[in-house]
Parts: C-alpha cells; structure tokens; sequence
C-alpha cells in the first residue's frame, strides 16, 4: 500500500516535472536563440520581455480568459447537448447515418473565416456569435463519440432488452444513453480543447463587442506591442490547458462514480 | 430456501415443434431441421451437441428471440402472456446500476410497469443464494459467480413458467459451476419451471436435466433423446453414483455417435 502511494506521488511527479524541464528547455532556446540572431523585439521578443508584459497586464489577461472560458464553456455545453441528441438521431438507423453523416463531417471541415460573416450576419458580433462558432468546431467529436458508445452495445444486453419487449424508447433510455456515457466523457474531453480554440477565434472573427482574449489577439496584431500579443498568446494556451484538465477532472470523477472505474 | 410464489404447471407442452427450419438470412442451408419436438411442462431438458450445431440458435426461438421460416412452434408461457427468464454466457450487468437495479432491470420494460413487491428483490437474492448484503453492490464488486448469481435473479424477477439458459456456467471455475449447477436445478424444482439449458459439458448436462437432447451438426436434428432417471433433488452423492457415470458414458457415446452422423453427412454431400 506504502510502496503504491509512494508510486503514485512519484507518478505525479514526474507528470508536472517533465513538462516544466520542456518549457524550461524550450524557453532557453528561445532566448538563445533570438539573442544570437539578434532578431528585432517587434519581430520575435524575448521570453522575459513577455514575462514582464504578463505582469502589467496581469488583470487584463484574467479578466480575458474569464471571459474567453465563459463563451468556451457555454459553447461546450451546447455541443454537448445538441451532440448528444444528434447521435441519438444517428443511431436509430444506418440509413439515417449515411445521409447525414457528411454533413457532420462538414462542421469538422468548413474554415471558421467561411462561415464568420454568416454567423454575423445570423447572430451579429458578440457573445452568441463566439458561443456559435465554439459549437461548431467543439460539436463533431461530441457526435461521434456518443454515436459509437450508443451503437457498441453488448448483444446479450439488447437481447435482454428484446426479450422483455423493451420498446425503442426503453432501449435507448435505459440502454444505450447509459451505456454511451463513458464514450460522451471521452468525446468531451476532446472538444473541450476545441471549444477552447472555437471560442477564440470566434472573438476573432465575430467578437468585436467584446474583451475575450481573441480580441486582445486581434488588437495587438495590428500594433507594434508583440511582447503583449506574445502575452495573450501565452494567457490562451494556459486557458486551453486549464479548461482540457478540469474537464478530464470532471470527466474522470463522475465516470467513477458512474460505474465505480474511471477507465 | 423460501422464494416468490411458483407459476401453476398446466397440462399443455411448454413447447411444441412439427416441422421445424430454421436459417440466417445470409446463408443458403438450414440451420435446424427438426421434424417434431416436445418438452413437458416443469421437465429440465439440456441441448448438447457440436459446436455451432445451433444450440443456441433453438434457444433463441424458444425466447422468441428468432423468427421460424418454416414449420409450427407453440410455446405456452408466451401464448400466456407468461414471460421467459434467459440466462446468457456472460452475467451482461448493467454496471451503472447496483445488483438489486440489475435485477429489477426486466420489470422496467415492455408495455406497463410490473409491479413487484418490496421484498421480492432481496427473496430472490436469498434464493440465488446471495446476501442482503450484496444487493447495493455494483458488478465490479461482485466475483464472476456471484455476477452470474445476479443475473440467475434477474431471469426469476417476472415470476417467469419458462427459464432458458445459454452455456451460462461456461466461463466459472469447476467448483463454483457445480454449486451453480446444484443451485440451479434445486430453484427449477421449486419454481415448477420448464427449463432449457444449452451446454457443451457432458456432467453438467447429466447432473441438471431431466432429459437430454443430442443434436447432430447443421442442419441440427435430434440424434438421441435420453432421459435421465436420477433422483429429483440431486446433491454430491448425485455426481459420485453409478447411474450419473453410466448415464454420462451413454451420452459421451451419443455425442460421439451425432458427430460422426455429421461428418458422415458432410462427405455425402
């Protein structure tokens, strides 16, 4: 028991070290780097010179990323809604995937600058519009995922289910959903990064009215301030990385008490 | 072991066959091809034969499970309006719900809400031979036998006249089978069931029934009908006497026989 602890503190360990002695590495390289070529501060800054804009701007920055992952979040949960109720969709006939299904690959495919001006034009630019263009890059592995755990049902079970005269409804309810929910968590761990990055470049394209940190991405795109830019870069993988482990996090702990085994 | 009121054992075969064929969709050649077949109410029959001689597949239009292409099949407890108890090779838990939600599981389905009494759940755990104990556990907690322990209850929920079982003890350890199988056998009694039980273990088969099916290789006929004259209520002294040897070494020889049949019908044609 000791020696498992043990084990999983040295487990733990070794998964926050090893990517900090990367970032070190990498942030070393950069410095170097850049040093070396001598490359101008508006071209490349340096990584203290980052460090430092994140400091006077730490507020900014926050309130950015509250923002962005208030709109992530809302996206998310849309996709996870409106995934789940598709897939539902999907899985009552293979007629019925067929003809749709290119259609859902569409929403993986189609570039967020082609559809900006008609979630413009249907929404305008504001919260609803990055809540939208978050659903949709967020929305595909959602359908994909609850289409697989709905259809890869034990065949015992569905004969249980046959059986007892388990009308369609009765098998989906108490069958299917159930049995889907370890495939939804997986799904939504992968397009909680996605609602992340929809979210973004929503505030990009469409989130003029607002300070997510797509915005800040834009504004400082156009100025000379790259060390700022570099800023909010830097504030949006955070943000990616926070929300990917505290949806895994949930994810993990409700598998567990679902079916008591979070694998 | 006291248990839910039995189903009343009337005079009709539980199930009657003339004619049977059977064959998947995809294939050209019959399945099964049983001439006439009848199995008494409350009698235990096993079905033994070779593998994929379409045991299972008799099993599963005994369940209703399977349309016939051709040929007439009456079955009692589903012109009853009676319901079946199944029992398959693997427990097939839900693991999202606690033994107890896995049990109740069939009185959920269909037309109309069965109802069942408070107390039935925890009478079923006491005859399957599980603890009170048990009945908040999930699967994962349970061992393989206690799992297939639960899904023996499950088939009992709807107080079915009709138990079918499907190589259920196929994947436990010997002693923890021959439990199952004493078990089982002693709930048939009980319960005044018709019980079917597919099985490819020649003791098992021997031990359990009151009668036992040989069938040849596809299309599946019947190759011998043996009865099996041991004592009602069987125990260990059951397994160590001459008559469940004897009876053993006559089936091995029938087996042997329907394999050869099949082999031999498989040269001519």
């Amino acid at each position: 028991m000791t020696s498992q602890a043990s084990k999983e503190t040295d487990s733990a360990f070794q998964s926050v070290l090893g990517p900090v002695v990367v970032a070190l590495f990498l942030l070393l390289a950069w410095h170097v780097l850049v040093s070396a070529f001598q490359v101008p501060k508006i071209v490349v800054p340096l990584p203290l010179d980052v460090a430092i804009a994140v400091r006077n701007e730490w507020w900014v920055l926050v309130s950015a990323m509250f923002q962005t992952s208030v709109a992530a979040m809302t996206g998310l949960l849309c996709s996870l809604v409106l995934g789940v109720f598709v897939a539902c969709v999907f899985a009552q006939s293979g007629l019925i995937r067929i003809s749709l299904y290119p259609y859902a690959i569409l929403l993986q495919t189609v570039p967020v600058i082609a559809i900006a001006p008609i979630v413009i034009a249907a929404v305008g630019r504001g919260f609803a519009g990055v809540v939208l263009i978050s659903l949709i890059i967020s929305l595909f592995p959602v359908i994909t995922n609850t289409t697989t755990g709905l259809l890869r049902v034990d065949k015992g079970l569905l004969e249980l289910f046959q059986l007892h005269s388990a009308s369609r409804w009765q098998t989906l309810v108490k069958l299917r959903l159930p049995n889907s929910v370890p495939y939804i968590v997986a799904g939504v761990r992968i397009a909680a990064g996605a609602s992340v990055v929809g979210a973004i470049v929503g505030e990009f394209f469409v989130g003029s009215s607002l300070s997510g940190l797509g915005v800040l991405i834009e504004r400082r795109n156009n100025g000379f301030a790259t060390d700022r830019l570099y800023a909010a870069v830097f504030a949006s993988a955070i943000l990616g990385v926070i929300v990917f482990v505290a949806v895994s996090r949930v994810g993990d702990w409700f598998l567990k008490r679902y079916t008591g085994n979070s694998d | 072991m006291t248990g839910p009121e039995p189903a009343k054992i009337s005079d009709d075969p539980a199930f009657a066959f003339k004619q049977l064929r059977f064959s998947y969709a995809s294939a050209d050649t019959d399945v099964l091809a049983i001439d006439r077949l009848q199995i008494p109410p409350g009698q235990f029959v096993s079905l033994l034969g070779p593998s994929g001689s379409g045991k299972s597949t008799l099993l599963r239009i005994l369940a209703g499970l399977l349309p016939l292409n051709s040929g007439q099949f009456t079955g009692n407890a589903k012109q009853a309006g009676q319901s079946t108890g199944m029992v398959f090779q693997s427990p097939n838990l839900v693991p999202w719900r606690n033994a107890a939600g896995n049990v109740l599981l069939p009185s959920e389905l269909g037309h109309g809400r069965a109802a069942i009494a408070k107390d039935r759940v925890a009478q079923l755990f006491q005859l399957v031979g599980l603890s009170t104990d048990d009945l908040t556990k999930r699967p994962e907690e349970l061992s393989g036998g206690m799992q297939m322990r639960v899904a023996i209850a499950r088939s009992l929920i709807l107080n079915p006249q009709t138990l079918l079982l499907d190589e259920p003890f196929a994947a436990l350890d010997d002693v923890r089978r021959m439990q199952l199988e004493t078990d089982v056998r002693a709930i048939h009694l009980q319960q005044q069931l018709t019980t079917v039980l597919v099985t490819h273990h020649i003791g098992e088969a021997v031990f359990m029934s009151d009668r036992l099916l040989v069938l040849s290789d596809q299309p599946a006929r019947i190759c011998a009908d043996i009865a099996i004259s041991l004592p009602q209520n069987r125990d260990l002294s059951v397994r160590r006497s001459s008559a469940y040897h004897l009876l053993v070494d006559e089936v091995t020889d029938a087996l042997h026989r329907s394999v050869k049949q099949s082999s031999g019908q498989r040269e001519i044609s």
